[in-house]
């Protein structure tokens, strides 16, 4: 555990965990978001999901609050990192980080890890991510031609999630890290249901 | 700045990527949360300017303020996200023909809706990136944590090189213990890096408090007048 | 119709695979790099897969429907959205039947007023003598038209006729 005095008693550093991995996967959050910010997109302003796999990877080893938390945490520090916190990009980030992350965890918990692996959930927070960007598209950025930028955006969002589904399965596989965080987590879990 | 290294021997050198990334220029010797809150003030003088005209006259502020904050502007990229905008918005006819193109009807209302859009859209992107500094610190426990993720980042950023090439997974998950292991030793003594020479004349101020009210003055004008 | 088609078949085709991926067993596809720590082999051919759940497939596959629909439904019509086209001299104007508009049009003879509502499209006044334009009513399918001739305005539709409806005629 922590070393530091001022910390106190050992059921606080439980919390703290969950606060410093939300913040380590934050942290990768940002990381992919420099890295989505330089390539080169034809639809600036739209968002690829690339910084939602620490999300992803999120779907089991947090609460709910947390896990929104952390959804927050990518939003506004994508923001801060891309500098593009005033304009309609934080606004389809958020809300497509948002909608996103409904979803997933909707379909994950609801379903359980039995039944639905990282692959269909990545895909379909990644479609509901690039259809509430078109809408908000549509109203403030192209109107009525919104449409036409659907298909190909919503087919680039299906691939992303997939890709990044098979990614996610993989790393979880074999991540150390990610097993100390879910035997943490689902002895936590079942503590309190205990 | 710190030097802190943790147990992995992960130096945590705050503020070296930001540093990096600062550009020297008047504008960056205001404090951090000066510009988010001046940002914010022009925000909405900016969406809400009934007048495309005096919108125009706003966004060339805001490249001048990104000049002034000495940051490379890129007109490329900004140049061509308009022009799609401006297409995209053209593709629905609307309002008198300007001429014909290609067998396109270029309609008026359709290409003022565009210009509009486009100078609103690229616009704010400017206002975002010269109001918002890497290091500003949020207030809050979400800023707090956000501060804290970008600790990390800042570890992250630092090593980036040649880890993710062979092995992506493994040098990730590496990665992320060593970083697990270090936060072990820094605990909550670990300052925010030293910030840049900071303004504190009231010249300055004065001169930033006109600037908002320019900005706001081309945004009430033409309510009052038109 | 094409659409409603459309959706039925792949719904049907996903109601299909998700019975049929319950009951089989879960599948085993992409192959990773062996990790000499943790290696999952599974089905004995020694290298660590990803294990696709029952839910995974049927899911990608409706996300793959939603992008088809929307292919279909944007770049199928897209060409025959009606427009309402005015022209008044050399000038011309270009409007959606959709949408609500009040359009004035100046003349030789002065200002005639056209307007578009609720998909269908009139002239509402005219400074002509006989005003035939405007006792003409309403127009409302591609191809049809109304004009004011002593002003030189002519309103029309123009656009593919929806299949659904019966040809158009001009009046």
């Amino acid at each position: 555990m922590k070393m530091n005095p001022t910390l106190p008693a050992v059921d606080q550093g439980k919390r703290t965990e969950t606060r410093d991995a939300v913040a380590l996967l934050g942290a990768f959050c940002l990381f992919l978001s420099t890295i989505e910010y330089l390539i080169p997109k034809p639809l600036p302003f739209m968002r690829m999901g690339i910084a939602n796999l620490p999300l992803m990877l999120a779907l089991d080893l947090f609460p709910a609050g947390p896990f929104f938390l952390l959804a927050a945490i990518k939003t506004v520090g994508q923001g801060l990192v891309t500098g593009s916190l005033f304009s309609y990009v934080f606004l389809f980030s958020l809300a497509g980080t948002f909608s996103s992350a409904l979803l997933m965890f909707a379909l994950r918990r609801g379903l359980g890890p039995g039944r639905i692996g990282f692959v269909g959930v990545g895909t379909i927070g990644a479609l509901g991510s690039n259809v509430v960007q078109v809408l908000l598209a549509r109203i403030f950025i192209f109107g009525e031609s919104a449409k036409y930028v659907a298909p190909p955006f919503l087919a680039a969002g299906v691939v992303t999630g997939i890709a990044l589904g098979v990614f996610c399965e993989a790393f979880t596989l074999r991540s150390v890290w990610y097993k100390t965080r879910l035997a943490e987590h689902s002895s936590a879990m079942g503590n309190e249901a205990s | 700045m710190k030097h802190v290294s943790g147990a992995s021997g992960c130096p945590m050198i705050f503020a070296s990527y930001s540093q990096e990334r600062r550009s020297n220029g008047f504008i960056q010797h205001f404090p951090s949360e000066t510009l988010f809150i001046s940002g914010l003030i022009s925000m909405p003088a900016f969406l809400f300017n009934p007048s495309i005209a005096s919108r125009c006259a706003q966004f060339a502020l805001f490249i001048l303020f990104n000049w002034l904050a000495g940051r490379k502007l890129n007109l490329i990229p900004l140049l061509i996200a308009s022009a799609g905008i401006i297409g995209f918005n053209l593709i629905v006819p609307y309002g008198r023909v300007l001429f014909t193109l290609w067998g396109w009807r270029i309609t008026e209302g359709a290409l003022w809706a565009g210009l509009e859009r486009a100078v609103t859209v690229e616009g704010l992107i400017l206002l975002s990136r010269v109001s918002i500094r890497s290091d500003l610190r949020l207030p809050g426990s979400l800023g707090a944590l956000i501060g804290e993720s970008f600790r990390y980042f800042e570890c992250i950023m630092d090593r980036k090189g040649g880890i993710e090439r062979k092995d992506p997974i493994g040098g990730i998950d590496r990665l992320m213990l060593e970083l697990w292991e270090a936060r072990a030793g820094e605990g909550k003594e670990f300052q925010a890096g030293a910030q840049p020479r900071r303004i504190h004349s009231a010249l300055a101020y004065a001169v930033l408090i006109l600037t908002l009210g320019m900005i706001w003055a081309a945004c009430l004008l033409p309510l009052l007048f038109l | 119709m094409v659409v409603v088609a459309t959706v039925v078949a792949v719904v049907a085709v996903r109601a299909t695979i998700a019975v049929a991926a319950t009951i089989a067993p879960v599948r085993m596809v992409k192959i990773l790099p062996p990790d000499a720590a943790g290696a999952v082999a599974i089905d004995g051919k020694g290298s660590a897969m990803t294990a696709l759940r029952p839910f995974d497939i049927p899911l990608v596959l409706l996300a793959v429907a939603i992008t088809l629909v929307s292919t279909l439904l944007v770049y199928g019509n897209s060409a025959g959205t009606a427009r309402v086209v005015v022209e008044a001299g050399n000038r011309e104007w270009v409007y959606s039947l959709e949408n609500d508009e009040t359009v004035s049009v100046t003349g030789p003879l002065g200002t005639s007023t056209i307007a578009i509502h609720n998909g269908k499209v009139h002239f509402e006044e005219s400074p002509c003598a006989n005003q035939v334009c405007v006792a003409s009513g309403t127009i409302e399918r591609p191809g049809q038209w109304i004009a004011c001739l002593p002003n030189a305005v002519f309103v029309r539709i123009e656009g593919i006729p929806d299949e659904d409806e019966p040809d158009a005629t001009s009046r």
